[in-house]
């Protein structure tokens, strides 16, 4: 009698189509997943750690009670994690810009200290990938991906950019575009495995 | 700027906003066709893969503890504790007072006064009584027979159909890689389309770049330019990969004095494509120095190739 075949990893869609049927323990497997790379976003735009893991326990929660509003034909499940850590963040950012200036400035003179995750949490096709983002975020030209982080870390609009950096809108805007034409361009293998 | 942009230039401005907006959905796509939902993903993706290149780090183990506890509160779900290894006393099993067996009854001799059964019914209607409960239990085999067979086909229906979606998920996902491909070869297409309008229209302003003053360089280049003195196409071919720390720019001349039209590089043997649709207005010449990387504000060194003015771009 033929042995069955090992279970491969379930995807991260099955994983969330569990969730929505209320499946604590595929809400486990994806947090152990994506969490170290979410924490690391949410950390970046806010630079407090402990803000960053209350926006990560948002979003899984989130995930907990709208697993149903993921589509999958829309985005990857890692895409749709990320996009919604950036916009929590983003958004307390903003607030707390309105109410805690005098903490933001300390905190920009005492910056949390980057480190590295312990060996282990990050799996050698993400840390593939992840070297692969960064090389091409490093080809960029300074002022491409400038404008890029701005949009995307900081959550400002081009108009606003256009007026931090001194620059005309439109060419703000052509910056941007040529960013993010050439980075589909470079990445489209990485792509490609997310769809 | 709005009538120049191309499908693929919207869905960016399109995923621009929605960074700006901070709804945290998908780019949503510029027109209801598969081209843009294509390009709305692809984009999508490419803002999802920005935040790759951060370095994890792990979140402190209570955040997940909380979070399940959390979890388990909102869903109803109990968290049983920990169970303690240690040995439990056993609980003393209560005193059992044994009853007394019942005093045996004195033997009567009954006498058949009224004959138990009436006259002319044997005592087979006694056992016939039975059959009932004997169908009964065998009713209740056959069901629960059938229950278990029931639940056996219903798990291996179970099994087929997860499988069946899982196959249906890898042919929806090779469907959908397909799309992008061609979405993809299709922008290819229309930007190949789009520079061969330009270079063959009949109105375009067609200049030569040749290497500055005696400098023996292979390098050569072409720029066209179009009648609207907006969109440009530059072939360049025999340039030499900028050495390390270096990046070629392109610069143009005009009115309003000499403008960076962007920095590139090169590879060995490759014949480089730059276009736009966009170039400053009144430009006069164009010119490509070797700059520091990333670029400079202004040139820093002598033109490797200018235009060698055999044209009227005013």
């Amino acid at each position: 009698m033929p042995l069955p075949a090992p279970a491969g990893p379930v995807s991260d869609a099955v994983l969330v189509r569990r969730v929505l049927e209320r499946s604590p323990d595929a809400l486990a497997e994806l947090y152990d997943r994506h969490a170290p790379s979410l924490l690391a976003l949410a950390r970046r735009i806010l630079g407090r750690t402990a803000d960053a893991e209350e926006v990560l326990q948002e979003v899984f929660l989130h995930l907990w009670n709208n697993a149903g509003r993921y589509d999958p034909a829309r985005s990857s499940v890692s895409t749709w994690l990320v996009l919604v850590v950036r916009s929590r963040s983003i958004d307390r950012l903003r607030s707390r810009k309105v109410v805690d200036r005098v903490h933001e400035a300390a905190h920009l003179e005492n910056p949390v200290p980057e480190h590295a995750s312990p060996d282990g949490v990050e799996s050698v096709f993400i840390r593939e990938r992840r070297q692969r983002v960064k090389a091409e975020l490093e080809l960029l030209p300074p002022e491409q991906k400038q404008v890029l982080e701005m949009a995307f870390y900081k959550g400002l609009s081009q108009s606003e950019i256009a007026g931090l950096v001194g620059l005309p809108l439109g060419t703000v805007k052509t910056r941007t575009l040529l960013a993010m034409k050439k980075l589909r361009s470079a990445l489209r293998s990485e792509i490609r495995e997310l769809l | 700027m709005k009538q120049d942009l191309t499908l693929e230039d919207h869905t960016i401005l399109a995923a621009l906003e929605a960074l700006e907006g901070g709804t945290g959905e998908p780019v949503t796509p510029h027109e209801p066709s598969e081209t843009a939902e294509t390009l709305a993903r692809l984009y999508t993706e490419v803002l999802g893969l920005v935040a790759c290149d951060l370095e994890p780090s792990a979140p402190r183990p209570e955040t997940r503890s909380l979070l399940l506890a959390a979890v388990a509160r909102e869903s109803g779900i109990h968290v049983l504790p920990t169970v303690d290894p240690t040995p439990v006393d056993p609980i003393p099993a209560p005193a059992v007072r044994p009853i007394p067996a019942p005093a045996p009854l004195p033997r009567v001799a009954l006498a058949p006064a009224v004959p138990a059964v009436p006259p002319g019914r044997s005592t087979a209607p006694r056992r016939g009584r039975r059959w009932p409960l004997a169908l009964a239990a065998s009713v209740a085999l056959v069901l629960a027979g059938l229950s278990g067979w029931l639940v056996q086909q219903r798990a291996e229906q179970e099994v087929t159909i997860e499988s069946l979606r899982s196959e249906l998920a890898g042919e929806r996902r090779k469907a959908e890689k397909a799309l992008a491909e061609a979405a993809e070869s299709q922008v290819e297409v229309e930007r190949m389309r789009s520079n061969f309008v330009l270079v063959t229209a009949p109105a375009v302003t067609i200049s030569p770049l040749r290497p500055d003053g005696a400098t023996a360089s292979p390098a050569r280049g072409t720029l066209f330019v179009a009648p609207d003195h907006q969109h440009w196409y530059l072939a360049l071919h025999g340039l030499p990969p900028a050495t390390a720390g270096r990046d070629y720019q392109l610069w143009w001349v005009a009115d309003e004095g000499i403008i960076s039209g962007g920095t590139f590089d090169t590879r060995p043997g490759e014949t480089l494509e730059l276009s736009s649709a966009t170039m400053p207005a009144n430009t006069r010449d164009v010119m490509i120095t070797l700059e520091t990387d990333g670029g400079s504000a202004a040139p820093s060194s002598p033109p490797i190739l200018r235009g060698a003015g055999v044209y009227d771009l005013s």
